[in-house]
C-alpha cells in the first residue's frame, strides 16, 4: 500500500474523532437511563461477577433468562471486566458496545479496502458510519446485536484477508469470530450460518483444495456446539425463538388456527406476514426518515436509521455496486438482500436492533453514492456547497434530537428515576426496616418495571441476598426489598418502612406519611414519590 | 400478425374485464378498467414507436396487476383516468399536437389524484384537513422548538425550526407508501423486477422519457401532501405509467426468474 498523504491521515483523524466523541461522551446522559433489557445485561454481569451465578440462580449460563424471554451469553460477560473495573454503573455496561461499535467502523474501512483496493471508499465508508444514527445509538446502549455485529463483521474481513494472503490463523480467526457472533446475538443464529454459506459458495473454486477452510468450519461447528447443546437441552423452556418467532404474533397466530382456512390459505398468509414484515425492514422511510423513534411518534423531527440526505446516495450507490466491488458485487447484493430475512421472521414490529447487520451493506451502498456524488460535487462547487449544507443541517438536527429531545422525552420509557430513588436509599438505607416498592410506572401505572434490579445493582446490592429472594403471587422479597402494588385502602402503613410509588399511584391520605422525595423525569414531569415517616 | 395482435388485445381486454367482474366491480368500472390496459398497451406503442413484442402469455397475465382491477368508488375518477391515457395517446401520435395534449393530460392527472385522495371534492372545495401542513402536532412541535431550543440563540430558532419541516414529511410520506410491500400489493411481486430495470432504461436517455418522469414526481408529490394516503387509490392514475415502464425492459428480463416470481405473485395474491 503506498504512503498515506497529509489529506487522508486528516480524514482519518476526523473519523476517528468523530467516532470517539458519537460513541464515548456522555453514555450516563443519552440514552438517558439504562433500558428494560440493559439492566437486565448489567445485573447479571454484576451478580455473574460476584457469585458466578445469574439473577435466577444459574450457574455460569449460555443462555439467560430475562423479562420473559432469553438472552444470548456475550454481552453479559464483556460487561464482567467493566463492570469489575469500574463499579456499577452506565459504563460500566455500555463501554463493551462502545468500544466495538468504534472497533466496528474501523473493520468496515479495512474490508472495503480488501474488497475494493479503494483507499477513497474505504475512509468513506468509515466515515459513513461514524455518522450514522443507527449505529451511533445502538453503540451506545449495552446490545447483543452491537456486538454480533462487529463480529460479523471482522469474520468477512478475516475471511477475505486470510483468502488473499492464504493466512491459516486469519482465516481461523475468522470462523472464531462468526462463531462468537452466534454467542453474541440470537438474529447470528441464523444470519450468520447464511453468511458462512453465501462466502463459501461465492468462492469456492478458491477454497476448495484449502483444507484450511475446512478446519475452520470444523472449529466454528466445535465452538458453537456448547450454546446449540444448551439450547437443545432447554429447546421447550428457554429457546429464544419461541418466545420471539413471527408465528407467536397474537394476529397470525389466531388466523393459522381459524379452521376455516384451508393449508393453501394458511400458506398464502403466512407469506404475505413475512413479505409484509420484510418490506417493513427494507422500507425507505424508516430507514432515512423516520426510523429512528427517538422522538414521540408523528414528531415531524423523527430521524431515519440513517441521515436523510444519504438517501439519493443510496439510490446512487445501490446500482453503481459493481463499479467498485468488481468481483464481490454478488456478496455485496446477497448481504443486502437476507440481512433483514431473520428479523422479518420475528414479530413485534420493525425492530431496528435486530436488524443490526444491515447498516453494513446500506453504509457500503451510500458510501459508493457519496463517493460519485463527491467527484460530481468537485466539478460544480456551488452545488457542492449546497449539498455540504444539506448535510451538516441534518447532522445538526440529528445532534439535537439525540443529546436534547430524546434524553428528555425518552425517560419514561427508559424506566428513568430508579438510579435517583438508589441514590436516596443508599443515603438513607440503615433508617428504614422495610423497603416497599411499587414496581409500576407511567401515567396511570399501567406498566411494570424491574426496579429490583435497579436497586440492587445501583445500590451494589450484595447478588447473593438476591438468590436467596422470594417470589410470591403478591411480590418478589429479598433483602429489606419488597416490591409489590401497593393498594392503599388495604395497606397497613408501617412507620419505619419506606414506600416507593409512581406518582400515580400516591395515596389519597396521608396515611401518616409524608413525601421524603419527588423523582422527577428529564423533562421535569414527576415520576415517583418516596414517601416515609422521618 | 394484426390478426394475432387483435386476438391477443381482445383476450387482454376479456381477462381483465373478467377479473374485474370476478371482483364484483360495476360493469361500466370493469370496461372502464379494462380499456385502461388496453390503452396502456398503445400508449406505450405509439410513444416508443415499437411493436410489444412478447410471449402472448405473459401479455395476457398483465391483466392480473391488481391495479387494473381496482375501483376507486367514483366514476368521474375512471373517465378522468380514461381520458388522461387517451390525451397521451393523441399527444404521442400526433406530434404537432403533443404540447395541448400532453398538458391536458397532466391537468386531469393532477385533478384526478386529488380527487381520488379527496384532498379536492368536485365541488372545488378543498378538505384541509387531510393536508399534511395541517397537522396540529406539526405545529406544536415547531412552536415549542423556537420556544424551547435553548441551545440556539433565540434569532436563530425561527430559522432552524419552521415550516420547512413539511418538506421533510413530504417525503417521509412517499417512502412510507412505496414500499416493497405497496408495490407488490399493487403490482405483483414479479413485475417489480422489469418496473425497476425499465426505470433504469429511461436514466440511460432521460430526455426522452420526461412526461414519464413528470407524471411519477406529480403522483409522488400529491400523494405526498396527503396525511393519509392510500397506494391503490394514490397510484391508480399511473397504472399505465408503470405498465410502460414494465413492458419498457421486458425483453432484457430473465423470463425464468420473472415466471417463478409470477407464480409465486399469482399464488399469493390469490389469483390462482
Amino acid at each position: 500500500m503506498k504512503k498515506l498523504t497529509l489529506k487522508y491521515k486528516l480524514f482519518i483523524i476526523v473519523i476517528l474523532l468523530i467516532t470517539l466523541i458519537t460513541r464515548f461522551v456522555r453514555l450516563d446522559f443519552s440514552p438517558p437511563s439504562l433500558s428494560n433489557d440493559e439492566i437486565s445485561i448489567a445485573y447479571d454481569a454484576y451478580s455473574v461477577a460476584h457469585t458466578l451465578h445469574d439473577e435466577h440462580n444459574h450457574f455460569l449460563p449460555l443462555s439467560f433468562q430475562s423479562h420473559n424471554t432469553y438472552k444470548a451469553p456475550l454481552t453479559i460477560y464483556a460487561a464482567i471486566p467493566t463492570t469489575l473495573l469500574l463499579g456499577n454503573n452506565e459504563y460500566s455496561v455500555r463501554l463493551p458496545s462502545a468500544i466495538l461499535g468504534t472497533l466496528t467502523v474501523l473493520f468496515l474501512a479495512l474490508l472495503v479496502f480488501e474488497l475494493t483496493q479503494n483507499l477513497n471508499l474505504s475512509l468513506i465508508s468509515g466515515f459513513i458510519l461514524s455518522i450514522t444514527p443507527w449505529h451511533i445509538y445502538t453503540s451506545r446502549m449495552a446490545l447483543e446485536s452491537n456486538l454480533a455485529l462487529f463480529f460479523v463483521v471482522l469474520g468477512i474481513y478475516c475471511f477475505y484477508k486470510g483468502l488473499n494472503l492464504n493466512n491459516k490463523i486469519i482465516i481461523v480467526l475468522s470462523f472464531i469470530s462468526f462463531a462468537l457472533s452466534i454467542y453474541a446475538y440470537h438474529t447470528e443464529w441464523g444470519f450468520t450460518p447464511l453468511i458462512i454459506i453465501t462466502l463459501l459458495f461465492l468462492n469456492l473454486k478458491k477454497i476448495i483444495k484449502k483444507p484450511i477452510f475446512y478446519v475452520g468450519l470444523i472449529i466454528f461447528f466445535i465452538s458453537i456446539s456448547p450454546i446449540v447443546f444448551d439450547s437443545i437441552k432447554n429447546i421447550h423452556t428457554n429457546a429464544r425463538a419461541n418466545t420471539e418467532i413471527l408465528f407467536k404474533d397474537p394476529m397470525l397466530e389466531s388466523e393459522l388456527k381459524n379452521p376455516s382456512f384451508n393449508l393453501f390459505q394458511k400458506s398464502q398468509i403466512v407469506a404475505n406476514a413475512v413479505i409484509g414484515s420484510y418490506s417493513s425492514y427494507v422500507n425507505l422511510s424508516n430507514l432515512f426518515f423516520n426510523g429512528l423513534n427517538l422522538l414521540p411518534a408523528k414528531d415531524p423531527y423523527q430521524v431515519g436509521l440513517f441521515l436523510a440526505p444519504f438517501l439519493p446516495m443510496f439510490l446512487i450507490g445501490l446500482f453503481n455496486i459493481k463499479k467498485y466491488f468488481k468481483n464481490h458485487t454478488k456478496f455485496i447484493y446477497i448481504w443486502l438482500i437476507i440481512s433483514p430475512l431473520i428479523p422479518a421472521l420475528t414479530q413485534g414490529g420493525t425492530n431496528f436492533v435486530r436488524n443490526l447487520v444491515s447498516v453494513i451493506p446500506y453504509t457500503i451502498a451510500i458510501s459508493i453514492g457519496f463517493l460519485i456524488l463527491l467527484e460530481f460535487f468537485i466539478k460544480r462547487k456551488i452545488l457542492g456547497v449546497v449539498a455540504v449544507a444539506v448535510l451538516s443541517a441534518s447532522l445538526f438536527y440529528f445532534g439535537a434530537v439525540y443529546y436534547y429531545y430524546f434524553p428528555k422525552s425518552a425517560g419514561e420509557g427508559f424506566q428513568y428515576g430508579y438510579k435517583n430513588i438508589a441514590q436516596f436509599i443508599n443515603k438513607h438505607y440503615a433508617d428504614y426496616q422495610k423497603i416497599v416498592v411499587d414496581p409500576r410506572f407511567g401515567d396511570y401505572h399501567l406498566f411494570d418495571g424491574v426496579p429490583h434490579l435497579y436497586l440492587s445493582y445501583f445500590t451494589n446490592l450484595d447478588p447473593k441476598l438476591m438468590l436467596q429472594r422470594q417470589e410470591t403471587k403478591t411480590g418478589l422479597y429479598f433483602d429489606k426489598y419488597e416490591i409489590r402494588s401497593i393498594n392503599w385502602n388495604a395497606e397497613q402503613v408501617n412507620s419505619s418502612y419506606l414506600y416507593i410509588v409512581p406518582v400515580s399511584n400516591s395515596p389519597q391520605d396521608s396515611k401518616n406519611l409524608k413525601m421524603l422525595e419527588e423523582i422527577k423525569l428529564p423533562n421535569d414531569k414527576p415520576a415517583f414519590k418516596i414517601l416515609g415517616q422521618n | 400478425m394484426l390478426k394475432k395482435r387483435l386476438i391477443i388485445f381482445a383476450s387482454s381486454f376479456a381477462l381483465c374485464l373478467g377479473l374485474d367482474l370476478f371482483k364484483h366491480n360495476p360493469i361500466l368500472v370493469s370496461l372502464l378498467n379494462s380499456s385502461v390496459l388496453i390503452f396502456s398497451f398503445l400508449f406505450f406503442e405509439i410513444h416508443t414507436k415499437s411493436k410489444i413484442e412478447i410471449n402472448p402469455v405473459f401479455w395476457l397475465l398483465f391483466a392480473f396487476i391488481p391495479l387494473f382491477s381496482f375501483n376507486p368508488q367514483s366514476l368521474i375518477v375512471n373517465i378522468l383516468q380514461i381520458a388522461v391515457i387517451l390525451f397521451l395517446i393523441i399527444g404521442a401520435k400526433f406530434p404537432q399536437l403533443k404540447i395541448p395534449f400532453f398538458a391536458l393530460s397532466v391537468v386531469l392527472l393532477i385533478a384526478g389524484i386529488l380527487l381520488v385522495g379527496k384532498l379536492v371534492y368536485l365541488n372545488g372545495s378543498v378538505d384541509h384537513e387531510r393536508l399534511i401542513f395541517n397537522n396540529p402536532l406539526s405545529q406544536i412541535v415547531i412552536e415549542d422548538r423556537q420556544k424551547n431550543a435553548i441551545y440556539l440563540p433565540f434569532k436563530i430558532r425561527p430559522f432552524v425550526y419552521n415550516y420547512s419541516i413539511f418538506i421533510y414529511s413530504i417525503f417521509n410520506n412517499i417512502f412510507q407508501l412505496i414500499s416493497f410491500k405497496s408495490i407488490f400489493d399493487i403490482l405483483l411481486i414479479a413485475n417489480v423486477y422489469p418496473l425497476i430495470n425499465g426505470f433504469i432504461v429511461t436514466l440511460k436517455n432521460y430526455k426522452k422519457y420526461c412526461l414519464i418522469y413528470l407524471f411519477l414526481f406529480l403522483t409522488l408529490l400529491i400523494l405526498g401532501i396527503n396525511r393519509a394516503p392510500d397506494k391503490f387509490n394514490s397510484l391508480y392514475f399511473v397504472s399505465p405509467i408503470f405498465l410502460y415502464l414494465i413492458l419498457l425492459s421486458f425483453k432484457n428480463i430473465n423470463k425464468k426468474v420473472y415466471s417463478a416470481l409470477l407464480l409465486f405473485s399469482l399464488l399469493m395474491s390469490g389469483a390462482l
